[in-house]
């Protein structure tokens, strides 16, 4: 008999692996596979009215970014946005969602490093929801309604969610189980890419890479780390994460070479703030 | 001291008396209806809370365990790892095409008990084989649908410890030759509880009867037979609680009962 285990020691306690994502923002086509996937994959359901977002659930959701300029200067970036699964500071777990849930609904894995949504513990404070920079978060406003035969195509591998309760991507984590399962059953350990999130198989560019970020042989490594800027994977290209300076320490990072895309996606809460001050509230 | 004084004063003799008297009834009714209220809590309500069913086949897992090699010989684990299982009629076909046992002799020795057992393969093969049809098996272990459960982990994981008898605290219980039985692992979580006894699923002649929760319709052997919630062993209940305490115990040597991504899905 074996120990599973997956890089970085999954059964231990430290140092862990930590499941992180890159996406390739000069890859990404806005085709928005990744969200269509990710509602199959999840048992997230459609609304009739698809258009009202504050009704929509989507996990991962596609942003449009535009540099602001009139043609022939005019750029567009698309921004897939997952669920970042903050690790708070010296990844110590206190993500802002974690942090503030009264019900223990939600919690930090130090194997993982992948925040938990338990739905049959969420009593739909939505506390989580306020304390999300990121809006990852969605709240079950409605039974969720499939037309009758799509019932037949859920996976039994995600439960559902009933009205009521927040809900938000999960790293499909449901897909490390059932890669663990078969590393157990084989008595040996989970290797590299034998766990994907349903996104970044979708996405027909190539823009997502997910993998473990304490894996210092796997591409997502390498883009996160100081020592492996300006090497062939960045060519001049730039990670960032989503509002950095809020310390959240997110798991998603994201690479562009346009400089405008980097401040967006840096956008300083603060410069913000001055922006609406100097424009007399109107921004 | 003057009569109607006196008069007086036993009748107020009389008052404390009557008071004590009250006093003393009303503590011995309130006693009277703890009591009755502890016997109905914990001896009526579980019977009329828990429905009772037979399985449709009275499986004697006993007699098969005699010709197979270990439990996952027929609850088997699917090519992908994950575990399949009661067995489906395909797997009982491979030997149950026809019935394999003859009547017994009213002469017998054990003849009431091989009876028994002739027709329930009667009933199996004239019922389900003839007529193509799964046996509707009452789960006793079914989770709720939010539970994910890894059968390969806890059979492959070295971290998990036959402890002896399955009791919590024990210590790990020591084979010879290092060689542990399969059904050691099973047993520490699957036990059938046959009239008030708990019987390794292997040892069996019969099985159980299921008890269903009429409220939640979960299993009694997920919500425990012990209406306090103290359990001795790590198979009498498994309910969340008593899964993290497993693995606050074992999978994480009592530094933390674990995340919830680790039991949820």
């Amino acid at each position: 008999m074996t120990e599973t285990q997956g890089h970085g020691n999954q059964e231990g306690h430290a140092p862990g692996s930590k499941f992180g994502m890159v996406i390739d923002l000069d890859k990404c086509t806005g085709c928005g596979a990744c969200m269509v996937a990710c509602m199959a994959e999840n048992n997230v359901p459609t609304k009739p009215d698809e258009t009202n977002k504050l009704d929509t659930i989507t996990w991962m959701r596609v942003f449009k970014l535009s540099n602001g300029k009139a043609f022939p200067d005019a750029e567009t970036c698309y921004l897939p946005r997952p669920c970042m699964h903050c690790g708070g500071k010296h990844d110590a777990g206190h993500s802002p969602c974690v942090s503030v849930c009264p019900a223990t609904a939600t919690d930090y894995s130090y194997k993982t490093g992948i925040v938990s949504q338990i739905y049959t513990r969420c009593f739909g404070c939505r506390y989580c929801m306020g304390a999300c920079p990121y809006h990852a978060r969605y709240f079950n406003w409605w039974d969720p309604k499939w037309p009758a035969d799509m019932k037949n195509y859920l996976s039994p591998d995600v439960s559902v969610r009933m009205r009521g309760v927040v809900e938000k991507c999960s790293f499909c984590f449901h897909r490390y189980q059932r890669a663990m399962d078969l590393a157990y059953y084989e008595e040996r350990e989970l290797e590299e890419n034998e766990y994907q999130t349903a996104c970044t198989q979708a996405c027909p560019a190539g823009a997502i890479t997910f993998g473990d970020l304490n894996n210092e042989d796997h591409m997502v490594y390498k883009v996160t780390h100081e020592e492996s800027e300006g090497d062939e994977i960045l060519r001049g290209r730039t990670p960032f994460r989503l509002l950095e300076e809020l310390e959240t320490n997110p798991k998603v990072y994201y690479l562009s070479g346009r400089d405008w895309v980097v401040k967006a996606g840096n956008a300083s809460v603060r410069e913000e703030a001055k922006a609406v001050k100097d424009t007399g509230g109107h921004h | 001291m003057s009569g109607p004084e006196k008069t007086q004063q036993n009748g107020a003799t009389h008052k404390k008396e009557d008071s004590a008297g009250v006093f003393a009834m009303s503590l011995f009714a309130a006693g009277i209806g703890l009591y009755v209220s502890l016997f109905v809590g914990w001896l009526v309500l579980p019977e009329l809370l828990y429905s009772k069913q037979h399985q449709p086949i009275d499986f004697n897992h006993a007699i098969h365990m005699e010709q197979v090699d270990g439990c996952t010989d027929c609850h088997v684990f699917r090519d992908d790892g994950t575990y399949a299982g009661a067995p489906t009629l395909s797997q009982c076909i491979d030997c149950h095409e026809d019935v394999q046992s003859v009547e017994p002799d009213p002469e017998d020795e054990n003849y009431e008990d091989l009876m028994k057992q002739y027709k329930a393969e009667v009933k199996f093969v004239e019922e389900y084989v003839a007529n193509d049809k799964e046996v509707p098996w009452l789960i006793y272990a079914r989770q709720p649908d939010c539970v994910f459960f890894s059968h390969a982990a806890h059979l492959n994981s070295e971290k998990f410890k036959v402890l002896e008898d399955g009791k919590i605290g024990a210590p790990p219980v020591e084979f010879e030759d290092d060689e542990e039985p399969e059904d050691a692992r099973c047993n520490m979580c699957h036990m059938a509880f046959i009239k008030g006894e708990a019987v390794p699923f292997g040892e069996a002649e019969s099985l159980p009867v299921y008890e269903e929760n009429r409220i939640t319709t979960y299993s009694r052997d997920i919500w425990g037979r012990n209406f306090s919630g103290f359990n001795k062993h790590y198979y009498d209940s498994a309910k969340m609680d008593d899964c993290a305490q497993c693995h606050n115990d074992q999978r994480n040597e009592g530094k933390s009962k674990d995340a919830c991504f680790v039991c949820h899905k």
